[in-house]
């Protein structure tokens, strides 16, 4: 029995083909599900198929699972097989377990760190645990990789470093004003990264956005998307005054807000320190602005400077998470590795040992006028009792290998009896 | 006996900057954690020592600046854990730990055995007029630390420098706030120890000005803090201005506390016979 993992993703196919071996409704992935079902040797699988990588994780003792699954794709997709193979990675065992951790994890993501994955493997375990085709290993696999994936965001800080120009603008604003529950900002110009901008501020506490446009119906259909305030092109440097943080996305050729303007701006707001985004290319702001006293200006670059080197620290972290997938790994292996007849009896019967001793021990110090030989019957005794109680299950664990489910017994003895953790000793 | 409690709690400040210092470097929140306890030792230390004192010569424990600067370190400490509490800034003990040490460095230098002070001073004013002036000047030292970490802030912020090193400080906003706070309420204790000293002057020797230099420097910080408020409050001054304006009244000050003394004769110079 194997743990393996067959897949794409944005490392190794471009979207072209993402998007032909997508499984991209809730019907594709059911029947992809069944059709995988039906191959011979495959015990559990799961289908994880997201924008940027389509998985199946399987259990299986098919020594040619590889060709069959490739098979499967090819003429579910219709996508030529050769084709297929070219971008498909197939692993086993501990390479398998290792990438599943890591997807969790997000830390095979096309944005480092990117927590989504996360959630996106829950729903797809789910799914198929719905469709019955999850079971025993891969059970144990989701779970262990959630947690993994957990740990990953707690124990490191990958998840602490904004990673999108938006996010940093946002924590920049918070690092400037503390909160941004009581704060005003203004939308000049329109773009997309402009807007997202608005709306992370939003999202984060910013109760008004006044918008300007060049055309006011612009500025009125985009008022009205953030619940904001239109005002004409030409009303913005007197509205500059009531504003704290300013995103700027317009396509002047020149700078539109200079420090003349900001200057009597800040001086009628007493000071109160003022933040300026500027997205536009070319710039919409003057640096010499961010030489004002409690005026802070970032052009696109500055942004993407700080992107940068958070992205970087994300990799040191995710040196930090790999450590934590390692020992993570180690400690799946031996739960694998422990799920054989052989330990378990062992330590079943180690088990029943134990007992016998203590309680010989025990008994020993209560009934001092017995002799040697008195004590030598006893244990007889005992081990006869020991012996006739682990009689039955012994023979039953020998036979299991002919039965269905083999896992779930061993598991469940070692439950029964809480074994765990004495495997390590005994694997010889 | 008393020396102990001393040399104890000058150890734990230079502990606790230590444990700030490599705080800031590892960005571990757990040895600022170790650098709170350790101010608390050296604050219960210190203010041990002072009682000890206190006991010994029969009077508030405040006869010369070796003394001073101990009451000035015990007021930080409080002050500190107040406000590592309320507003979760313990990152400011890595800037308030460096300056206890250098209060407690010069306290050890300048340190003299228990001594009652002059029979002039021994008087119920000694405590409402020390205590009210040392309260304030630690609630001014409060307000240069937070003025240090406001300008770096501020200076690190205009040269597009945004990193977790600096995420662990808070806001400029905050800062902003809380050390126009600290003046706020240090002005008042600081006005209220110099009126109280001069109605002490006037009964004790019979006038309230004696152009003693340690008045008159006071009365230079004093209107250097008034201004600050000035400019906060009428001109609406914010930010780096307040910030430098306060870090140079807070220069002023301990020169007018530690420097005059020994700079300058007078009667403020403590050193009882």
């Amino acid at each position: 029995m194997k743990i393996c993992v067959v897949g794409l993703s944005h490392k190794t196919a471009p979207v072209e083909i993402r998007e032909k071996v997508a499984f991209s409704s809730q019907q594709k992935l059911e029947e992809g599900i069944m059709l995988l079902k039906k191959l011979d040797g495959i015990k559990e699988c799961i289908i994880l198929s997201t924008c940027n990588r389509v998985e199946v994780y399987l259990v299986c003792n098919d020594e040619n699972w590889q060709d069959s699954v490739a098979n499967v794709f090819s003429s579910f997709h219709g996508v030529d097989k050769k084709e297929l193979l070219s971008h498909l990675y197939f692993k086993e065992n501990d390479d398998a377990i290792k990438h599943i951790f890591k997807v969790a994890s997000g830390l095979d993501s096309m944005v480092l760190g990117e927590p989504q994955i996360t959630g996106q493997l829950k729903e797809a375990y789910g799914f198929a645990a719905g469709k019955n085709s999850t079971g025993f290993f891969t059970n144990k696999l989701m779970h262990t990789a959630f947690s993994v994936a957990k740990r990953v965001r707690t124990e490191t800080k990958i998840g602490s470093y904004a990673v999108s120009i938006s996010y940093v603008a946002v924590e920049l604003a918070k690092k400037i004003f503390e909160t941004l529950e009581d704060k005003k900002a203004m939308l000049i110009g329109a773009g997309e990264m402009a807007e997202l901008a608005a709306k992370h501020l939003i999202s984060n506490g910013v109760k008004e956005i006044i918008v300007a446009n060049r055309t006011f119906e612009r500025a009125c259909m985009l008022a009205s998307e953030f619940n904001g305030i239109p005002c004409s092109f030409e009303e913005f440097p007197e509205k500059l005054k009531q504003v704290d943080i300013v995103i700027s996305s317009t396509g002047a050729p020149t700078f539109i807000i200079t420090p003349e303007k900001v200057k009597e701006a800040i001086k009628s707001r007493r000071n109160k320190p003022m933040f300026f985004i500027d997205i536009a290319v070319p710039r919409d702001i003057d640096p010499k602005v961010n030489d004002l006293d409690n005026v802070f200006v970032y052009d696109i670059d500055d942004l993407q400077n700080v992107v940068d080197a958070n992205l970087k620290e994300r990799q040191r972290e995710a040196e930090k998470a790999e450590l934590i997938i390692n020992e993570e790994i180690k400690a799946f292996k031996d739960w694998m590795n422990s799920l054989s007849v052989k330990p378990i009896l062992v330590s079943l019967r180690r088990h029943f040992e134990n007992i016998k001793e203590n309680e010989l021990n025990e008994a020993k110090k209560k009934l001092s006028h017995l002799t040697e030989d008195d004590f030598k019957v006893i244990e007889a005794l005992l081990n006869a009792v020991v012996n006739k109680a682990l009689h039955k299950p012994t023979i039953f664990l020998k036979n299991l290998s002919n039965k269905e489910n083999t896992y779930l017994y061993l598991d469940a003895i070692k439950e029964l009896f809480d074994l765990k953790g004495e495997h390590g000793e005994e694997k010889n | 006996m008393e020396n102990i409690f001393f040399y104890i709690g000058f150890g734990f400040f230079c502990i606790a900057t230590f444990f700030f210092v490599i705080q800031l470097i590892t960005l571990k929140d757990n040895w600022g954690n170790f650098g709170n306890y350790t101010i608390l030792i050296a604050t219960i230390s210190f203010a041990l020592y002072l009682i000890i004192r206190g006991v010994i010569i029969g009077h508030f424990p405040v006869t010369n600046v070796h003394e001073g600067l101990v009451l000035l370190c015990v007021l930080l400490g409080i002050l500190f854990l107040i406000f590592f509490h309320k507003y979760n800034l313990k990152i400011v003990g890595v800037f308030l730990a460096p300056l206890a040490t250098f209060f407690s460095l010069i306290a050890f230098i300048l340190k003299k055995p228990a001594m009652p002070a002059l029979d002039i001073l021994q008087s119920f004013w000694l405590p409402i007029h020390v205590g009210s002036i040392f309260i304030g000047n630690a609630l001014f030292s409060l307000s240069f630390v937070f003025s240090i970490v406001y300008v770096i802030e501020n200076f690190r912020l205009k040269r597009k420098k945004f990193d977790n090193f600096g995420k662990q400080f808070p806001s400029l906003t905050t800062l902003d706030n809380i050390n126009y706070l600290c003046i706020v309420y240090g002005f008042p204790f600081m006005t209220l120890g110099m009126i109280t000293g001069a109605v002490w002057a006037q009964y004790a020797i019979g006038s309230y000005w004696n152009n003693d230099p340690k008045e008159i420097w006071s009365l230079i910080t004093w209107m250097l803090y008034a201004a600050i408020l000035h400019c906060r409050l009428i001109s609406g001054w914010r930010g780096k201005k307040i910030a430098i304006f306060s870090i140079f009244a807070f220069l002023v000050l301990v020169f007018s506390f530690i420097g005059v003394t020994y700079l300058f004769k007078g009667y403020h110079i403590f050193r009882g016979t």
